[in-house]
């Protein structure tokens, strides 16, 4: 409680409005200290304590409100980085225009008072027309086509789960344009980059200190269904169930993984990457078994993660604490163990936005049948996939 | 530890004197260096720390000096050490902010983490007004800036 006493002691490394401020201690045993009415001046924290107290701050709309507090916390934390939403601008497959390569944070929003209400997407900054009823509080929009009015949702009432980095390609009409995918040409990203564009039949490369698009080796006769990086690599899925791993210095393209899956009755299969930790493919398998008439009876899942040392995929029966959620806007996974209990959404779980209809169920391991199975327990309504996918768990 | 029996004198701001081993006032990471530079004095003036905030921190000092002395029965002494982190940092705001510059100052890396721990422990979920409140910072932006912060704050869904 007491403080460092006398101005002539503390000048030396202390601001003078600190001296000021601390010597209203109690305890202070000086005679010459002043006593103020001000108390501690927190503003005048110094560098490197503020850049610690920004770091263990996990959740980086907490980062933006203390930016928000005054300024000279703000000229000190930098704007989170996870936030800042890059983007650059690539010339056209035909080089007689540009398109707009966007870095877009993904996050699932759950608001706390409703237990079963989850908003996936990403997310980039509003300019509202009005004023927002709490504008010195984060806050997020959301808009359902076909739905009343927007949403305002305060970020401070929501469960936050911040997913990956999604990059869009603005503007791109190059035909059977899918998804893109970008890696740093350096282990230690910034400077140089490499863009993978995935035109279904064909794969396009560009290197940024090119700036020209190449057509990428052919690594399949199949059009390609998928494209994600992981750890460091580009990984490709084409339609026959074939998985290439290669480095963004695509130096002598090896398949470091080839998987032969059994598509004989197979529906779709989709590459979920869960941070850096695992990589998972998940098949899509139609039985056809015709004494099941209902459809998602006959529906089950293959699940696998890949052994990147082995270089082989593994199939599992546990994903850990992780939802897997596979959609049109792309796959994410997220840890379930912060989630409440009768949340409706449990762990080791898989769900599908996209479907014949808007109503259905996780996927979970069904250890009787030793496989994935629709589980019919809690069903979950879809009531908008775009730009934002809402789901409703009811229990 | 053949040092360890030298004994340093650390004086506070009000010149009261802290003896203390050589271990427990290497922690402090600028006297490390100091005698490292081969300053040799026995006494170290420590300018400016009061002696209440410089008998904490050599108190924390202490107890993790002789932890990391005790050798084995090394998961129940980590169990205790963080225990004695949570005790020793759940204090009131002013001594918090006293802790954290000394920490800051004199180099203390275990106990400016746990400082700043409780720092981002306590303003997380918190709106910017409570973090000023409970802080005492004064709300220093002028309307414009305000608004140029409040960009900072507004998000939507975007395809």
């Amino acid at each position: 409680m007491a403080e460092p006493a006398t101005e002539k002691e503390t000048s030396s490394v202390m601001p003078d409005s600190f001296l000021l401020s601390d010597s209203v201690s109690k305890l202070c045993l000086s005679p010459s200290a002043k006593m103020t009415t001000n108390g501690i001046t927190w503003s005048l924290l110094p560098e490197k304590p503020l850049n610690i107290i920004s770091e263990k701050l996990d959740d980086c709309f907490d980062v933006v409100h203390a930016r928000s507090v005054c300024t000279s916390w703000r000229s000190i934390i930098p704007f989170p980085s996870y936030l800042s939403r890059q983007s650059y601008s690539l010339p056209s497959l035909d080089n007689k225009g540009s398109w707009t390569l966007e870095k877009i944070p993904l996050f699932l929003f759950r608001p706390r008072a409703l237990a079963a209400d989850y908003f996936l997407g990403g997310i980039g900054r509003d300019e509202p027309e009005e004023e927002l009823p709490y504008p010195n509080q984060c806050s997020v929009k959301v808009e359902i086509p076909g739905s009343s009015d927007p949403r305002l949702m305060n970020m401070l009432d929501c469960q936050i789960f911040p997913l990956r980095h999604q990059y869009r390609m603005i503007g791109c009409n190059a035909k059977g344009y899918r998804c893109v995918a970008v890696l740093p040409l350096n282990k230690e990203g910034g400077g140089d980059f490499v863009v993978l564009l995935n035109c279904t039949s064909v794969l396009m490369v560009l290197r940024s200190n090119e700036m020209r698009w190449r057509r990428f080796q052919t690594l399949s006769v199949h059009p390609c269904d998928d494209l994600v990086t992981f750890r460091g690599r580009f990984y490709a899925l084409f339609v026959n169930g074939d998985v290439f791993g290669f480095d963004p210095h695509f130096l002598e393209l090896y398949p470091l993984v080839r998987f032969e899956l059994d598509r004989k009755c197979g529906w779709s299969t989709s590459l979920v990457p869960s941070g850096d930790d695992e990589l998972f493919l998940v098949e899509l398998i139609s039985s056809r078994n015709a004494d099941v008439l209902d459809l998602m009876s006959r529906l089950k899942l293959r699940v696998c993660r890949l052994d990147v040392e082995a270089g082989q995929w593994v199939v599992v029966k546990d994903i850990g604490d992780r939802v897997l959620v596979i959609g049109d806007l792309g796959n994410v996974s997220f840890s379930a163990k912060e989630l409440p209990d009768g949340c409706g959404v449990s762990a080791n779980s898989i769900l599908f936005t996209y479907g014949p209809s808007n109503v259905t169920c996780s996927y979970k391991y069904d250890d009787d049948l030793n496989c994935w199975r629709y589980s019919r327990e809690d069903l979950v309504t879809i009531l908008g996939t775009s730009p934002v996918v809402a789901l409703r768990v009811e229990r | 530890m053949s040092e360890s029996n030298k004994k340093i004198s650390l004086i506070s701001s009000e010149g009261e004197a802290f003896e203390v081993s050589e271990a427990v006032a290497r922690e402090f990471e600028i006297v490390a260096h100091m005698l490292e530079d081969g300053c040799s004095g026995s006494s170290i003036p420590i300018t400016t720390v009061d002696s209440n905030i410089l008998g904490k921190v050599i108190e924390y000092c202490t107890k993790h000096v002789e932890v990391g002395n005790v050798e084995g029965n090394s998961e129940k002494a980590e169990k205790d050490l963080e225990e004695f982190d949570k005790r020793f940092i759940a204090v009131e705001m002013n001594t918090l902010f006293s802790l954290i510059l000394a920490a800051n100052y004199l180099n203390v890396k275990g106990l400016l983490n746990i400082g700043c721990q409780k720092v981002a422990d306590t303003i997380k979920d918190m709106k910017p007004e409570e973090v000023r409140s409970i802080f005492n910072i004064e709300n220093d932006y002028t309307p414009a800036e305000e608004e140029v912060v409040r960009k900072e704050n507004e998000w939507a869904f975007q395809p």
